[in-house]
């Protein structure tokens, strides 16, 4: 078995100890690799359900992403484990839109206010906790009103920090395609939010 | 002072652009509309950084025997894709060999004295003691066709293929059909 410690940069802690799990894993032990799942079944399903936005269908989407990188763990060729496994996440999350498309179901679901996950270290004020509820359901509104693709570009451009290029590769679609669906898909947000825009001044 | 009417005509995709990082248009120094667009769309990404998402609905990890489970031969995950959303195989390739196969039988059940053509294709005639069908009768005069494959194949005592293709077809998909339905039950997918 490859020894993924001799071909990468142990530097960064963070990746260290991903590594450390990954080549656990690969060796059979199950612990290991649910370490990582631990570690990283949140912001996985943070991304999916940004591009999905379907609790459940998200939650599928990573899990089946968690089952692909079980099954291919003798592929990992080092570097970064989170990335790899975002582009897995990414694929799985694509393949569900194209389900949604073959096999329409309900449109999404509205999310009750529970549902909501505020992100570590938001405030604690419970006015600007209700402000940020609020922004997040517009905004989560209307993100899944515009078309799968441009949700999908606008989520890995300006959540994920992705690059045009590292989009295009990832979506396997040109550079100027990408650029072209980031642009409609904010002028569609925009034109979908112009009525609610002062909730987000101020 | 800008026409404010003319911002109908200003370029939208480019201030979007801008905010990727593109070139600045002019238009956002000279019209109150496109500013403000540029404005909204930089809030509108700020906003979906700081969006909340939902929670995620249960734990992902893996059990011992979903380990297993994915840890099995090729042939075995192979079945367990079939019947899945991420199947989009199978389906078409099933309808498409059982289609083909019942319009086989179809056209071997038609007797051979019908003619087959639509209104706009010439009827069959009859040339150095053959049928050529679909020839139009100015052809006729200057080409001499051959005569159609399956009158040879008569003519040597060979089979028609075709009853026999059809019903290669129509087996293999209805035993596409069935794969599908066996690995959905094996694999419990809904």
């Amino acid at each position: 078995m490859e020894d993924l410690r001799s071909t990468t940069v142990p530097d960064d802690p963070v990746q260290r100890r991903d590594l450390i799990l990954i080549e656990r894993a690969r060796s059979g032990d199950l612990d290991a690799f649910n370490d990582l799942v631990i570690l990283y079944q949140d912001s996985l399903f943070a991304l999916v359900v940004r591009m999905v936005p379907d609790r459940d269908q998200a939650s599928d989407a990573v899990q089946e992403a968690f089952f692909s990188a079980y099954r291919n763990l003798t592929s990992f060729r080092g570097g970064s484990v989170k990335s790899w496994l975002n582009r897995i996440c990414v694929n799985a999350a694509m393949d569900t839109q194209r389900a949604r498309k073959r096999r329409p179901v309900q449109p999404y679901p509205e999310l009750e206010d529970e549902a909501w996950q505020p992100r570590a270290g938001d405030e604690v004020d419970p006015e600007r906790i209700a402000v940020q509820a609020e922004r997040s359901r517009a905004i989560a509104a209307a993100m899944s009103q515009i078309t799968d693709d441009q949700r999908t570009a606008i989520v890995l451009y300006d959540v994920e920090g992705y690059d045009y290029s590292e989009i295009a590769e990832m979506t396997g679609v040109s550079l100027g395609t990408v650029k072209s669906r980031i642009h409609r898909g904010r002028l569609a947000l925009r034109d979908l939010m112009s009525d609610r825009m002062e909730l987000f001044r101020g | 002072m800008a026409d404010h009417g003319s911002h109908a005509r200003h370029d939208r995709f480019a201030i979007a652009d801008a905010i990727g990082g593109g070139a600045l248009p002019a238009t956002i120094g000279t019209c109150p509309a496109c500013r403000a667009l540029h404005l909204d769309l930089l809030t509108l990404q700020g906003a979906v950084r700081a969006a909340w998402v939902p929670r995620r609905t249960r734990d992902l990890r893996l059990t011992l025997a979903v380990a297993s489970r994915l840890q099995r031969r090729h042939w075995r995950r192979l079945l367990g894709m079939i019947g899945t959303p991420r199947d989009a195989l199978s389906r078409p390739l099933a309808l498409s060999f059982t289609g083909l196969g019942l319009a086989g039988l179809l056209l071997t059940a038609v007797p051979a004295g019908l003619p087959m053509g639509t209104a706009g294709a010439a009827a069959p005639v009859e040339l150095n003691g053959a049928y050529v069908a679909g020839a139009s009768t100015a052809s006729m005069s200057t080409i001499p066709a051959p005569a159609p494959a399956t009158d040879i194949r008569e003519e040597a005592g060979l089979p028609n293929p075709l009853p026999g293709l059809s019903i290669g077809l129509l087996t293999i998909g209805a035993a596409l059909f069935t794969l599908r339905r066996v690995a959905r039950r094996v694999e419990g997918v809904r």
